[in-house]
């Protein structure tokens, strides 16, 4: 079959997968809805039907034309509620349908297929669902009154369905010699285009008046017909072409009724009004349709697009064979709408006159001019790229559309109960990503289907409900697109994974020690992985997840997979918005430079020259680094690309060639070679020192994420992030997979774009979270996180003795001479700002050595019990902030509160407040003792993750005589507040606590009623403004330093004696 | 003149239209089965296997012959149409009044 016009053959067929497309969807809901008939969707449906019926006339296409035209029968009886869909008419709609599809996408061989089994079925359906009594009506002669010689039937089931559907039946008779051979046209148009308008109830030729052989050819061949429209009598004339006398009303819709329903309102009746165009016109239709329509599709289409194209109309021969996967799997056109096409236009225009100005510029060297210029063009080029986009933009709901229809296939096969949960739908994406998406996303929504969700009794075993919840959801976050695919199903035994993994021979068992489950999870994406014990004939079709992480890779897409044993999986699939340009990050390995897409770069890092000794080592044969407390590999691209490095000499700035051999190597190729591990080889060079220290040493790496796992890639500069026009790469490049795509940068040179898993490929990059280094290495570093971050003034008793004091507690430190130290009346004092300043050392009290003779001296002054002190010590005195763990016990004694190792030492730390209490003990008498109204019974409850610090602040308020309940983090103050009550007067809380953090209590407290009074310290080690204002918030009423005993306990009277803190 | 051949076997006349059936070989067509009919046939079997088109005379011909054959107790028998033409002769319900078989 062959068309005389093809683009108004694929306008039409655009039109009709527009129509398809949300038809699945729509019928399920009207299943669901069940009696309760929905009228304004089975309207929908069958107007689709209808228009589908219609247009197929024109073209002949008679087998789409018979299916849709039963089908439309179908939906009116339901639409008429005659019949009530339910599972089993639905069933064979939806198949109907899919067979529409199918016809359609073949369409040039449509009227070969065979498409009675749909026939046979729609057909039983009209009859078999009628109730007894309108069974009846089907046999039951119509009471009208046809013209006399009129031998045609119309039963009173006919009469009523036109009644129901505000139709008008007419009477018409042709003379076949006359109207239609004459006016040469041909009889099969003419019926299809009635068709299109309504129903023909019943047609035939009166062969009585014809007369025998014998007789004279009869000069007239009368063609009769009954036909049931809502073209209004005035109208009818002009569709069927007939004069009026030739047509006679039999019947009207009753006055109430819609003279025009829904159905075929605005849209029945405009599209008519065109195909009333006589028969012989169709043959060679003009362009008018087409622009006929415009303004209507302008209405129906006013968004920036819609998804519609003629399914296969370059190669219609070709099909895709699921119809299901059509509507999103062939589209070869896009429809855009007047509005944005009037703006393209016009940036066109735009971007015309900029380039005007550029020349008229530069042809008179108006540099200013030419600035001027090239910004309108970078703002009119953004602005064109901008409305491009849109045109290709479409609802990822042309996805998901289809998936209630695979979740309702699924569970009926299975037996299983399933809720879809569709959240998004109208989240637009790059048309060549929708379709890209459609089978990775049902490949994973089958899967969930067939192996997460449990089937109902095993659900309510265990306690969940018989109803299985799938979630579809997609939403932007960060310039990408996320969709996420979650169940409450059975989740991945990440167990079961990894010995599947195994016994398949594609992990070793060393490897699989130490990875974490979410790791082993994640096996499911190697291929040849297939969890499902038996191959089910759903979704184990020999695909596994690592074709959808392929599929997914190649649409420049990551995807991640979370899943808990008995609770469920989630798939979260991350997109960028669109392939045609995408920002990426510009880096260079000696001269030539390559685009990563941002999408997978994680962050930037650099290693100084001095560190890399530290950070960088090799394990096995592969080279990684540490960053944060975790082991990455890394790779250098130039290695990977066999790119030749060189570098310039800080020097003389003269190029070399890099000797190095790998990025661990610190010193030249004769050093390397003794076959130990890079680094660990000991020669005399190395004995001086590290050589690398020059800044140009330093290592620039990118963090890159495959989805899978993270790998550094080491380069020699990073550039900016650009927006890249991506190109794909020519036909000799394609089996490169190391790289995506090339890109032309601003100064004209070609820079290709990093692939990054099929580098991680080429490279043969290994997890190596695995080993056993990364597991001490994480040890290492989990050890460091629970240490305490402090700020000690370092200062020496002895050479060799190193002590330390909290920072916080050091007002000044001055440098004094041995002369300036006054002994009278047995107190060791020296005068300071006028007054004198008693002076102690820790010999006074400690069991240490006294500072030597000729040690040079400082004074670190502090308040101590309202007055100030100075701590007599030796030099060299230095401030450090640093991670440490403090030892209580080994180094305990009076003054000295812990110890702990800094700088390869042991530093002692000194409780100054204990070291002055001994030296001056009535000091202490002189403050204001907590002997007041509250007596002893003030209990404090003291909340604080560091050992030490808790121990320190408890000792300090208990010697004040308050008791102390304490807790090591929030959620443990909390319970015990809940269980002590009211005997708690006063909370101090440490701000970083795991658990629960200080803040958090404090508004957990300040949240219930029993603790609305309350009053809340804060503890912090150093308390910024905007620290002060968050804890405010919170409900803190006063923040105070750590180790500053003295304003900690000021506070704390201070608060206790007015009931309520707030002053504060 | 008229691209169609006839065959008579008895009371069965065999007409094979040769292209379309059309103005070209209508009359022909009429003549040949008036004299059939005239001779003894009862039953006309009308070959359309290379039919594409049919135009309304030749339709007012299948009908009168129905009707001479209807006069003698005959059957019209018209064999190998193709799906269009079946169709039109469904509409026209002429399928009701002879025998219409698909190719």
């Amino acid at each position: 079959m062959t068309f005389d016009n093809d683009e108004l053959l694929k306008e039409f067929l655009a039109e009709t997968n527009e129509q398809l497309a949300g038809i699945e969807s729509d019928l399920l809901v009207i299943e669901e809805g069940g009696e309760n008939i929905d009228e304004e969707l089975v309207n929908k449906v069958f107007r689709a039907a209808h228009s589908i019926k219609g247009g197929s006339s024109l073209f002949g296409l008679s087998k789409i034309q018979e299916l849709a035209h039963k089908t439309e029968s179908v939906l009116d009886l339901i639409r008429s509620r005659v019949i009530a869909p339910n599972p089993e008419i639905v069933n064979i709609l939806l198949a109907s349908f899919d067979k529409l599809r199918e016809l359609f996408e073949n369409v040039l061989e449509s009227n070969e297929m065979d498409i009675s089994e749909h026939l046979v079925a729609l057909a039983g359906l009209a009859t078999s669902h009628l109730p007894q009594k309108d069974k009846g009506l089907f046999h039951q002669p119509g009471k009208i009154k046809l013209p006399p010689g009129a031998n045609l039937k119309i039963s009173e089931m006919d009469l009523e369905m036109a009644r129901k559907n505000g139709q008008h039946i007419y009477f018409a008779e042709y003379d076949l010699l006359h109207d239609i051979e004459h006016a040469n046209k041909n009889i099969l148009d003419v019926v299809r285009l009635l068709i299109a308008f309504g129903k023909v109830i019943d047609s035939g030729v009166n062969t009585d008046i014809i007369g025998t052989l014998d007789e004279e050819p009869s000069s007239a061949i009368p063609f009769q017909l009954l036909f049931a429209t809502e073209v209004a009598p005035e109208e009818i004339g002009q569709i069927l072409e007939l004069p009026s006398e030739r047509i006679k009303l039999l019947a009207s819709p009753p006055k109430d009724m819609p003279a025009a329903p829904p159905p075929l309102q605005l849209s029945g009746m405009k599209p008519k009004q065109e195909k009333a165009r006589p028969p012989a016109e169709s043959a060679q239709p003009a362009l008018e349709p087409s622009t006929a329509k415009a303004p209507e599709r302008q209405k129906t289409a006013p968004t920036k697009s819609e998804g519609a194209s003629a399914p296969g109309s370059e190669k219609p021969k070709k099909s895709t064979g699921d119809g299901a996967q059509a509507s999103v799997g062939v589209e070869a056109t896009v429809r855009v709408s007047v509005e944005v096409l009037e703006t393209l236009m016009n940036l066109a225009g735009e971007l015309v006159l900029s380039r005007n100005q550029l020349r008229e510029s530069l042809s008179c060297d108006d540099l200013r001019g030419v600035h001027a210029g090239s910004q309108r063009v970078n703002l009119v080029t953004t602005e064109l790229q901008e409305a491009i986009m849109q045109t290709r933009m479409q609802p990822i709901g042309n996805v998901f559309s289809k998936f209630p229809r695979v979740v309702r296939d699924m569970s009926q096969t299975q037996g299983k109960e399933i809720l879809l949960q569709i959240e998004g739908k109208e989240v637009e994406m790059d048309k060549t990503l929708i379709e890209g998406l459609n089978d990775p996303l049902t490949h994973m929504i089958r899967n969930a289907c067939d192996h997460g969700i449990e089937s109902p009794e095993e659900r309510i075993q265990k306690g969940k409900p018989a109803a299985g919840k799938l979630m579809l959801r997609a939403y932007h976050e960060a310039g990408q697109v996320v969709i996420e695919i979650s169940d409450d199903g059975k989740g991945i035994d990440p167990a079961k994974i990894a010995a599947s993994a195994v016994s398949k021979g594609l992990l070793s068992p060393e490897k699989l020690q130490g990875m974490s489950d979410g790791e082993k999870v994640a096996l499911v994406f190697l291929p040849g992985l297939s969890t499902a014990e038996k191959v089910s004939e759903i979704s184990g079709r020999g695909v596994g997840m690592d074709v959808v992480k392929s599929n997914l890779d190649r649409l420049g897409g990551k995807v991640e997979i979370e899943s808990k044993v008995g609770v469920g999986t989630r798939f979260c699939i991350k997109l960028p918005l669109t392939l045609a340009i995408i920002p990426s990050l510009v880096v260079a390995v000696s001269d030539e430079r390559f685009a990563i897409p941002q999408i997978n770069v994680v962050e930037l890092t650099r290693i100084p020259a001095a560190q890399i000794q530290k950070r960088i080592e090799v394990i096995g044969d592969a080279e990684v680094m540490t960053l944060r407390g975790k082991l990455i590999p890394i790779v250098a691209l130039d290695t990977v690309l066999g790119i030749n490095r060189y570098y310039c000499d800080p020097k003389t700035g003269e190029k070399k060639s890099e000797r190095r051999e790998s990025i661990a190597d610190r010193r030249s190729k004769r050093f390397s070679g003794s076959g130990s591990v890079a680094g660990k080889a000991i020669t005399d060079r190395d004995v001086v020192t590290d050589r690398r220290y020059h800044a140009s040493d330093d290592l620039n790496i990118v963090i890159i994420s495959t989805g899978t796992f993270q790998y550094g890639m080491v380069v020699d500069r990073f550039f900016n992030t650009e927006e890249i026009v991506v190109k794909p790469l020519g036909r000799h490049l394609k089996e490169l997979h190391e790289y995506a795509g090339a890109t032309i940068m601003g100064d004209g040179k070609v820079a290709l774009i990093i692939d990054v898993s099929g580098l991680a490929a080429k490279a043969s990059m290994k997890h190596v979270s695995g080993t056993e280094r990364a597991a001490m290495i994480a040890a290492e570093s989990a050890r460091e996180s629970r240490q305490d971050m402090i700020s000690v003034l370092l200062f020496n008793n002895r050479p060799g003795e190193l002590c330390g004091l909290p920072m916080e507690l050091v007002q000044r430190v001055e440098r004094i001479k041995r002369q300036q130290v006054e002994y009278s009346g047995g107190r060791r004092t020296m005068q300071y700002r006028g007054s004198s300043l008693p002076l102690v050392t820790l010999s006074d009290v400690a069991k240490v050595e006294p500072i030597g003779e000729d040690q040079q001296l400082a004074v670190i002054v502090s308040s101590i019990a309202g007055r100030e002190v100075g701590l007599l010590v030796a030099m060299p005195v230095d401030a450090i902030q640093a991670k440490m763990t403090i030892d209580q016990t080994t180094h305990r004694q009076k003054s000295i509160s812990g110890s702990a190792i800094i700088r390869d030492k042991t530093m002692l730390l000194v409780d100054i407040a204990e070291l002055v209490e001994s030296v001056f003990p009535d000091w202490k008498s002189n403050q204001p003792q907590n002997t007041g109204n509250q007596g002893k019974s003030s209990l404090i409850l003291l909340a604080e993750d560091s050992d030490f610090f808790r121990g320190q602040v408890k000792r300090f308020i208990e010697s004040e005589g308050f008791e102390v309940a304490e807790a090591p983090d929030g959620q443990a103050a909390w319970e015990l507040l809940c269980k002590l009550g009211s005997k708690v007067s006063l909370l101090v809380t440490d701000i970083e606590m795991p658990r629960m953090n200080g803040l958090t209590l404090a508004r957990t407290v300040r949240g219930d009623d029993r603790f609305a009074g309350l009053p809340i310290i804060g503890l912090t080690s150093l308390a910024g403004e905007e620290d002060v204002m968050q804890g405010k918030a919170a409900g803190i009423d006063d923040y105070q330093i750590k180790l500053d005993r003295d304003r900690l306990l000021a506070s704390l009277r201070r608060i206790l004696s007015h009931g309520m803190a707030g002053e504060a | 003149m008229s691209p169609y051949s006839e065959k008579i076997e008895g009371t069965t006349c065999t007409i094979t239209v040769e292209g379309d059936f059309t103005q070209g070989n209508t009359s022909g067509i009429r003549l040949a089965i008036a004299e059939a009919i005239k001779n003894g046939v009862t039953t006309v079997k009308i070959d359309m296997s290379e039919t594409n088109h049919i135009d309304s005379p030749s339709i007012g011909i299948l009908v009168a012959t129905h009707n001479s054959l209807k006069a003698v107790d005959g059957k019209l028998v018209i064999d190998r149409v193709k799906p269009h033409i079946v169709e039109l002769f469904s509409f026209l319900q002429l399928d009701k009044r002879f025998a219409v078989n698909p190719a």
